[in-house]
């Protein structure tokens, strides 16, 4: 982030062209709506988002540009390679290019889509998905095996109402903002939220793991005991006694394993997926393992 | 048919949704899943498939365009099929499962197509431009997500046919108890493998202590999981307040005056 590069011919270069067109705020919903609804549609591999971008800025660069070659020329421009989060990162990184497309400033316009795409990217990734949606989709998932319609539609609408408003809420600014945009993020406001965000994340993952995570053994022995003199054979579950040591051990034990794996071995996930198969399967096959305790008998 | 072409339809408008307007995050298995139940009437099943694979695919996305299992077209699958066999909410759940996370796992091959494919699209995206001609890219633009949709409605279209054959039922008479019974407890255990992943990403090491309050709240103080959540975000936002703000953050500005 501190790397940074300012753009040549940055924000005081003198504008190409005399007073452009100013932009009407329908002409940056109108913006907005294009990003909105289809931004990713075209991805690929080559350029990935480039002509989803170049898409949503097209009705701007329209007014901006009357005259066709220039208009030719912003539209290629904002046609090269492209990728950062979707939903973090991208409306926010619109809306300022908007801003200095507008200012006369299009080398600013490509030096904050370069300079801003990869940490967009990285902390709207991890905050997004691998928390946000980690914790929502883990509870209405929860529910969901409860047989509760409302554990879909608990994660249905924490997308539907939030990821709406974070994007509005993100381009709008990001174009108010305009050329201060860059420095406001660069006072580690973003490492913070990434911050504050792992810290949620692995409070609720700690108490995910025993929630989710079923597994018991039905495993049992017998013990000989001598009771006041005479011998008595009783059957000792094995699970109980685990309960009493820690509650959820095997759950913590299996989830430590596949990290461990992962972690250490650097193991592909389809393989931890392939194991826990291999070995889920044989052991509930026997009998010996299963999801949770069979009611009492 | 008609169930056969609702599920299509289904499974185009949720990778329609996420790389779009992103308005409930259908490819999620949960809610693919879920609309899939609804489609061939049996919500229970496709929530409890949807809501089991979920759980294996957490923190898994396509980050930088990676590709991942196909979880979406693997629940619509999965939920499908199951839904024509026999037996309880179970072992149709456990039947879902032996064919959605196999379906989920060999249809990522399938992707790839749909991720290379939109490179033609864009090279006739830079000839419009070049003419500056906004109908050709609008066009472009659009009509690149047909190889995104064709990779995902051919196989959820292709399996969804066998709908209305005995095949399922054929098939399902063949898998022992034993194995639906081993199905039941991998699906139990699987998340295991999420939650791994999550933390393969996550500094545990730094911040391993965090997990510690969630586990003691859930383990011993049987608090719900959203309970847990907004007493994580309570302590994310004090462990931020409280901790001594950073020298470096306000520097910039602070210099300009010297």
């Amino acid at each position: 982030m501190a790397s940074t590069p300012v753009p040549a011919g940055g924000p005081t270069a003198p504008p190409a062209a005399p007073a452009l067109p100013k932009l009407e705020r329908s002409d940056l919903r109108a913006a907005f709506w294009r990003y909105f609804w289809t931004f990713q549609i075209s991805w690929n591999y080559e350029r990935m988002q480039a002509l989803g971008f170049a898409y949503a800025m097209e009705p701007v660069l329209r007014k901006l540009f009357p005259n066709k070659e220039d208009y030719a020329a912003a539209l290629q421009r904002h046609l090269v390679f492209f990728n950062t989060d979707p939903v973090i990162g991208a409306p926010l990184i619109i809306g300022s290019a908007i801003a200095m497309e507008e200012a006369g400033a299009p080398a600013s316009a490509e030096g904050v889509k370069v300079a801003l795409m990869g940490p967009l990217a990285g902390v709207g990734d991890t905050i997004l998905y691998a928390i946000y949606n980690s914790i929502i989709f883990t509870i209405g998932a929860s529910y969901a095996l409860q047989g509760n319609l409302l554990g879909p539609l608990f994660a249905a609408v924490m997308v539907l109402v939030p990821y709406f408003l974070v994007r509005w809420w993100q381009f709008f600014w990001a174009y108010d903002q305009g050329k201060a945009l860059a420095t406001s993020l660069a006072t580690g406001a973003l490492e913070r939220v990434t911050e504050g965000a792992t810290i949620l994340g692995l409070i609720v993952i700690g108490g995910f793991i025993p929630s989710i995570v079923h597994l018991v053994t039905l495993a049992d022995y017998k013990q000989t005991l001598t009771v006041a003199g005479k011998s008595v054979t009783q059957t000792v579950a094995v699970q109980a006694q685990l309960d009493t040591i820690l509650p959820f051990m095997l759950p913590i034990i299996v989830t430590g394993f596949v990290y461990w794996l992962l972690k250490r071995y650097n193991l592909n996930p389809l393989w931890a997926i392939a194991i826990v198969f291999v070995i889920g399967v044989g052991v509930g096959w026997l009998g010996w393992f299963a999801p949770a305790l069979p009611a009492a008998k | 048919m008609l169930t056969a072409i609702l599920l299509t339809i289904w499974g185009i408008l949720c990778i329609f949704d996420v790389l779009g307007p992103t308005l409930i995050y259908a490819t999620r298995p949960l809610i693919a899943g879920t609309g899939a139940g609804i489609i061939v009437g049996d919500l229970q099943l496709g929530m409890a498939v949807g809501a089991t694979l979920e759980l294996t695919a957490l923190g898994v996305y396509t980050y930088g365009g990676a590709t991942i299992p196909d979880y979406q077209t693997g629940a619509i699958i999965g939920t499908a099929l199951a839904a024509a066999g026999a037996g309880d909410l179970a072992t149709k759940t456990a039947v879902g499962l032996t064919i959605g996370l196999p379906a989920a796992v060999l249809l990522a091959s399938l992707d790839p197509i749909g991720r290379f494919l939109p490179t033609f699209w864009i090279h006739r995206a830079d000839r419009y431009a070049e003419e500056g001609n906004s109908s050709g890219l609008t066009w472009m633009h659009w009509t690149a997500f047909i190889p995104w949709g064709l990779v995902r409605a051919i196989p959820t279209f292709m399996a969804a046919l066998a709908l209305n054959t005995d095949t399922v039922r054929q098939v399902q008479a063949a898998i022992p108890q034993g194995f639906i019974d081993g199905m039941t407890l991998v699906g139990a255990v699987l998340p295991a493998v999420g939650f791994a992943m999550l933390l393969k990403i996550m500094p545990v090491s730094k911040y391993w202590y965090m997990l510690l309050v969630g586990f003691v709240l859930y383990a011993y103080l049987k608090v719900p999981l959203l309970g847990i959540a907004l007493f994580g975000l309570a302590i994310a936002f004090m462990f931020e307040t409280l901790k001594p703000q950073a020298a470096a953050g306000r520097g910039g500005e602070v210099s300009i005056n010297g």
